[in-house]
This record gives structure tokens, C-alpha cells and sequence, in this order.
């Protein structure tokens, strides 16, 4: 439960953007959501069915009334996944008596019509909170807050607009024939096929919105939360602490430990301690439970050969026969286009990876600055660390082996590091060397600007005209350094 | 180093789930683009539905007295405005009204303005983002894809992102300013300065426990880190 194992970013967001990350949460762990939604709602689903066997519609109804029920398993679920810990799905759903029990009566009668509800769960599952308790911390977080109540109408509306759609969809996939028929039957039949499909209809596009409904108020709540404790400084002042006191940093994180769930944190200890065969024995006598059981029930339709023969002249029947080969010949056409498609992708998956694999060489270390340093310019790396202490006599080494790029690059880059770090001068992490040496004339001594401009001379002639200097303009460099920015330290 | 209006403050090379998209220009400077999702996006859209039918209804009861003409001119008006109305709103300013209002965007993916093209492409593929109901296939693709893209997005190569709007200030505690020890990035200057803004209004116990964090750098525990770290923060909110 610490906020450096977060596997989602915290910073501080408006609410809509809260929303939209915990859409991208859903959309991440759609299937383990999903299956968690499916694996109470279906069985209620069929007992719904049983009980309103005559009426689908009061079944739908009972199956959207009783969603608080199957939503607790998803938060839960995403609890745990947020710090990295995600749950097998049948350890969630045994722990489901703890957390979703927890004010289910209120849950599904008054709160039920509650507009924030995915907002407020995570205080009444994650926190556990009731009463006074309660109201109070719901005060805290939904002050000026607003959203939420959006996300549920918009959630209504995305589950309408995707109902629709699926209906549509089919309609308009079916073959020309069998349409008119069925709207007759299907609209003035109670009872009618379009009850069931309207009915499995809601159920598919419930379980599809609700992860992302969910895992939107999650969003929202862990947002506001951050917000008022100030998740994102204490983030930023581990980094920190990290970067600077990398072995104080752990000590730190250690002993600043959040908890998101504190009620839990017990239960699951004792479930730990369980040993296995015990484990096991239990959840086979959970599982033997009639509410995992699923049974379901399908119909299809099979082609059992005309039961009359047609009554078309020979010539309709060859044109038939004609454009059957015709379309054997297209299919066969297209099949190879697709091998072939395939083949060819493969080859140049192979090249692609042959050619990375190839092409990947060891950098040439000092060159690419590693990322979180304080100072980096151009793409080059100005830490006091990574020049060496020594830097003019490093120079002449690389000279005296050669190394004119290298030496050059050093003695710029320590020129660089030194207005910087020494002269605390401001240069913007993008700025070219023209414009550095701009800012170094603009605000340097003559002398040291003179040398600096010499210096970004030889530099850029260098590196970009590939104009390899003489070796005493380089050591000349070398003695105006020592006399600019004095000896070595 | 100062990172102007850069708009996510912690800008991180984990692998953490979030809506924001990178972007490095050649000059090596990251742009930082808050993709939006379909709720603000649905909203924006029935802000944006709300006054076409407010401009419709204006347009037709004074055609509606011109008889077979008027109802020409209503067709047609109907028409421009139906295709081109986001087109015109996102060439001038990057968003229609609508997306104004909830403080959307539309730009390339490259973090650029939207050009023509790509504007008359992803608003004349609404038409298959529409079906086969009320933006039926548009939603389904949006939920799908990582950037919140619909297919119009898709094809045009465009992004929907919140404007960066300068975030709000609050006034830091008087202290009087105290030099930072040392060499900070400019994430971590901002995070110093965030904490100075924020930190009355936390409780006392957490504004410790923040502090309490950094004792190694301030020297300080409790009370006293807080009051060194806003000593810190004045510092840096001065400007060296």
C-alpha cells in the first residue's frame, strides 16, 4: 500500500479528466472486470429469468435494479490492482460477504437512485464508513463536485446508445426475407422474441459500461482523495528523495506506508494462513454453491435442406450455377491474396526485427543523459558527476590518444556544467549553442564570453561540419579555460 | 531550469496508466497532450447539439413564410451548418462551442493545430461514427482505443485533448526565504512550490507527515520542516 507502487499516474487532474483515467483503468482491465461483473450478475440474472419467466421486462428491471450488488467485486478488484496487487477473481469474490455486504439494504433502496453513486461506493466498500461517519467524509469530498452525477446519466445514455445499436445492427444484418415477417410478430407479440433480445440485449450492454462506470467513480474518488492529501507532493518528494539520498529514500518509504483499505488489511493476513489444502477444501465447498453454478440455455438454427424443390427453368438455374463458380473463383482469389498478405507481413516482421537487432550497438557512455537528472541541455548531460573532476587534464588525454570529438565534447560540455552550476546562469533545457552562448555574452565578463565563443566555434564546426581542429587551437582552449574558470578543484 | 505551462507536473518515463500522450519535438522540447474521453466528449457534443437546434429553429421561421424557396433556403442552411458548423469552429479557434465550454481541443496528433483536411475528414466521417445509432460505432471505437479516438480521429489523424489552462494559485505562507542547499530539476522546484500552495489547506498531521519526507534535506522535523519547506518555496516563488 505504498504511492511508489501506484501502476496508475497521479497528478492533479480535473474531474473530467479523473473520468476519462478511470475509463482508461477499464479499458486496461476490461476482462478481469467484466468476468467479475458477469460472474454475479449472471447467476442472478438467471434467477431473475426464473421468477419472471412470463415477463422479460420485470426481469430486466430487477437485474438493473440489483446492480449494487455485482459492482462492489470491480472496485474492489480495482483497489488492489491501483498498487499493483491484482486479485485472482474467485479471492475476490470469497471476500465479497466482507465489502459488499456492507450497507447493501441502503444500497438498494434509497441510495439507489443516488446520481454519485459510483463516486461515494469507495466510501462505504473501501473505507467502510456508515453513519455520521459517513455523511461527513461525503461532505468533504463531493464539495464542489460535480461530475459524477454526469458520468451516471452519461453512463445511462451509453448503455441506451449501445442497446440501440446492437438491436439496429441486427436488424439491419438480417437477410431482407425474414424482416417484415418478424416486425409483425415482433412488436405485437408480448412475450415475444423481442423481450428476450431486448433482455439479453441490456445484459451485454450492462456488462460492458460497468467496468468503465465503476472504475470512472473510483477514478473521481481516488482524484479528489489525492487532491486533499496531497498524493501527487508526496510522490514528487520520494522522487526527490530518491534522486538525492537514494539509500534514505527507501528508509522513508518504509515508514510511510498509506492505507487505502485499512479494514481489509487483517482479514487478508488471516486468509494468508490458511495452508493450501485447507484453502483448497473451502473453496471447492464454495464453489459447490448454486450461485457460481451457470446454466444456460441456447437455441440456434439449423438448415435441414428445402422441402420443395424450386420451381426455376433450367436457364435461371445455370446463370446460378454460374455466378456460384464465380464466387468460388473470387474466394479462392481472395484466400490467396490473404495467405499472401500474410506471408509478406511476416517477412517483414522478420526484417523489421533482424534489422533492430542488428542495428542496436552499445551508446558510447556520457553522450545520452539518463533521464531525472537536474540539468540537461540540448540532449546533453551537464551533472557535476558525469564530467570528470579532473576535466582539462581528461581533455588533454583524449587528445593525446586522438580523441578530438570526444575531447572537444568534454571541454564544451564542461564549459556548459560550469555556467550553469557555478554561475547559476539559466538556460532552458532547449536551447541551441547559439543561444547559449547568447545568454553567456549577455551576461558573462568579456574575457570568459570571448573563450566561450571560441570554444562554441571549434564546437559546432566540429560536430556538425565534421571539421576537425588543429591540436593547438584546442590546447589554446585548454590554457584559456584554466585562466578563465581558474585550475582544477 | 523552468518548464513554462508545461501542464503535468510530474511528466514520468514509467510505465503508469494515464490519460496524458508525450510528444518531443526535434528541438527536444515534451509536449504533454491530455487526451479526453467520451463523457466530456458526449457532453460537449449535446452543448454543440443544443445550439445547432437553437440556430435551426432561427433559420426556419423566417424561411417557413417564403414557401417552396423558404424551404430551400432551410434545406440548405440545414445542410452547411450540419457539415461544416465543427469545421469553421475548429479552423478559427480549435473547438467548436461546445468543446470550448468543457475545455477540449482538437489537434493533430503531433500536438499541432488542425489543418483543414484533417478537420473536414474526421467531421465527414461522423457519418460513420453515427451508426448505426447516435454514435454507436464512434463510442465503441472510443472505448476501445488508447487514445479516446473515434473513427473520424482515427482516419484524420487528430486528437481531442483538454486545453492547458494555467492552474489556479494560491497565495504561498509568508516565510522568510531560505536559499535550497544544492541543484533541484525544475519537476522538483514544482513540486516545493506546490506544496508551499497547498499545505494550508491539508491537516496539520499530513502536512507533518509530507514534511516529515524531506527531514533529510530541511534538518527539520514536524512543524518545523513545514515552516522550512515554505521558507524553501518563498524562496524559489521570488526567483533567484
Amino acid at each position: 500500500m505504498e504511492l511508489d507502487k501506484l501502476t496508475v499516474s497521479i497528478r492533479p487532474r480535473n474531474a473530467w479528466e479523473a473520468i476519462d483515467l478511470g475509463f482508461a483503468m477499464a479499458r486496461h482491465w476490461f476482462f478481469p472486470l467484466w468476468l467479475l461483473w458477469l460472474a454475479l450478475a449472471l447467476p442472478l440474472s438467471l434467477l431473475t429469468l426464473w421468477l419472471f419467466s412470463a415477463q422479460p421486462a420485470l426481469a430486466a428491471v430487477a437485474l438493473w435494479w440489483f446492480k449494487p450488488l455485482y459492482e462492489p467485486p470491480l472496485l474492489f478488484w480495482l483497489s488492489r490492482a491501483l498498487f499493483g496487487e491484482p486479485l485472482a477473481l474467485r479471492q475476490v469474490l470469497r471476500q465479497w460477504p466482507g465489502y459488499g455486504g456492507r450497507q447493501l439494504l441502503a444500497n438498494l433502496s434509497w441510495r439507489r437512485f443516488s446520481p454519485n453513486r459510483s463516486f461515494y461506493m469507495p466510501v462505504a466498500v473501501l473505507e467502510g464508513l456508515k453513519g455520521k461517519v459517513r455523511r461527513h467524509r461525503i461532505s468533504v469530498l463531493g464539495r464542489d463536485q460535480h461530475a459524477a452525477s454526469w458520468l451516471t446519466l452519461a453512463g445511462l445514455l451509453f448503455e441506451l446508445i449501445l442497446e440501440l445499436s446492437f438491436l439496429l445492427l441486427l436488424w439491419v444484418m438480417l437477410p431482407d426475407e425474414l424482416r417484415p415477417l418478424d416486425l409483425q410478430q415482433l412488436l405485437l407479440a408480448p412475450g415475444g422474441t423481442v423481450e428476450w433480445l431486448l433482455y439479453v440485449a441490456d445484459l451485454v450492454t450492462m456488462s460492458v459500461i460497468a467496468p468503465f462506470y465503476v472504475a470512472g467513480g473510483f477514478a473521481l474518488y481516488l482524484t479528489r482523495r489525492s487532491e486533499l492529501e496531497a498524493w501527487d507532493i508526496e510522490i514528487g518528494f520520494r522522487r526527490l528523495m530518491k534522486r538525492r539520498w537514494p539509500l534514505h529514500g527507501m528508509v522513508a518509504g518504509l515508514l510511510l506506508t498509506l492505507i487505502l483499505l485499512s479494514p481489509f488489511e487483517g482479514e487478508r493476513l488471516q486468509a494468508a494462513e490458511i495452508d493450501r489444502g485447507q484453502a483448497r477444501a473451502e473453496i471447492q465447498v464454495v464453489l459447490a454453491d448454486d450461485v457460481f453454478g451457470e446454466r444456460r440455455q441456447e437455441g440456434y438454427w439449423e438448415y435441414l435442406g428445402s422441402s420443395e424443390r424450386s420451381s426455376q427453368s433450367g436457364f435461371w438455374l445455370r446463370v446460378i450455377a454460374l455466378l456460384e463458380s464465380l464466387g468460388r473463383l473470387v474466394a479462392r482469389l481472395g484466400e490467396f491474396l490473404l495467405w499472401f498478405g500474410a506471408v509478406l507481413l511476416l517477412a517483414w516482421l522478420t526484417y523489421r526485427i533482424v534489422g533492430d537487432l542488428r542495428g542496436k550497438r552499445p551508446r558510447p557512455k556520457g553522450e545520452v543523459a539518463p533521464k531525472m537528472l537536474p540539468v540537461v541541455v540540448s540532449g546533453l548531460d551537464l551533472t557535476w558527476s558525469s564530467l570528470p573532476r579532473q576535466l582539462v587534464r581528461a581533455v588533454r588525454e583524449q587528445l593525446d590518444e586522438g580523441y578530438y570529438r570526444e575531447a572537444l565534447s568534454l571541454l564544451y560540455r564542461g564549459a556548459l556544467s560550469r555556467e550553469v552550476h557555478r554561475h547559476r546562469l539559466e538556460i532552458p533545457g532547449s536551447a541551441t549553442e547559439w543561444e547559449c552562448m547568447a545568454l553567456v555574452q549577455a551576461v558573462r565578463p568579456a574575457e570568459e564570453a570571448a573563450f566561450f565563443r571560441q570554444l562554441t566555434r571549434l564546437w559546432m564546426q566540429l560536430a556538425y561540419d565534421h571539421a576537425i581542429p588543429s591540436r593547438g587551437q584546442v590546447e589554446g582552449l585548454c590554457r584559456e579555460w584554466e585562466s578563465v574558470f581558474g585550475g582544477e578543484e | 531550469m523552468k518548464e513554462a505551462g508545461s501542464p503535468s507536473r510530474f511528466p514520468s518515463s514509467d510505465p503508469q496508466l494515464d490519460t496524458a500522450r508525450h510528444y518531443e519535438t526535434p528541438e527536444g522540447i515534451a509536449l504533454v497532450m491530455r487526451v479526453a474521453g467520451p463523457v466530456v466528449r458526449a457532453w460537449a457534443w449535446a452543448i454543440d447539439l443544443a445550439i445547432r437546434a437553437g440556430v435551426y429553429l432561427l433559420i426556419s421561421i423566417p424561411f417557413a413564410y417564403l414557401g417552396g424557396i423558404g424551404t430551400a433556403g432551410t434545406l440548405i442552411g440545414f445542410f452547411l451548418i450540419e457539415w461544416f458548423y465543427p469545421v469553421v469552429f475548429e479552423l478559427r479557434s480549435g473547438s467548436t462551442p461546445g468543446k470550448q465550454a468543457m475545455g477540449l481541443l482538437v489537434l493533430h496528433d503531433n500536438g499541432t493545430p488542425v489543418a483543414l483536411s484533417p478537420s473536414l475528414i474526421r467531421n465527414l466521417l461522423r457519418a460513420a461514427d453515427f451508426l448505426p445509432f447516435l454514435y454507436g460505432a464512434g463510442l465503441v471505437t472510443m472505448l476501445l482505443n488508447r487514445d479516446f479516438k473515434r473513427l473520424g480521429d482515427m482516419a484524420a489523424g487528430t486528437l481531442v485533448v483538454y486545453r492547458d489552462i494555467p492552474p489556479e494559485r494560491h497565495p504561498l505562507p509568508s516565510a522568510a526565504p531560505v536559499a535550497l542547499p544544492g541543484d533541484f530539476t525544475g519537476e522538483e522546484q514544482q513540486v516545493l512550490l506546490a506544496f508551499g500552495e497547498r499545505a494550508a489547506r491539508l491537516t496539520r498531521e499530513r502536512r507533518a507527515e509530507l514534511a516529515g519526507i524531506l527531514s533529510e534535506l530541511s534538518g527539520r522535523e514536524g512543524e518545523a520542516g513545514v515552516e522550512k519547506l515554505y521558507a524553501y518555496a518563498s524562496w524559489l516563488a521570488r526567483g533567484r
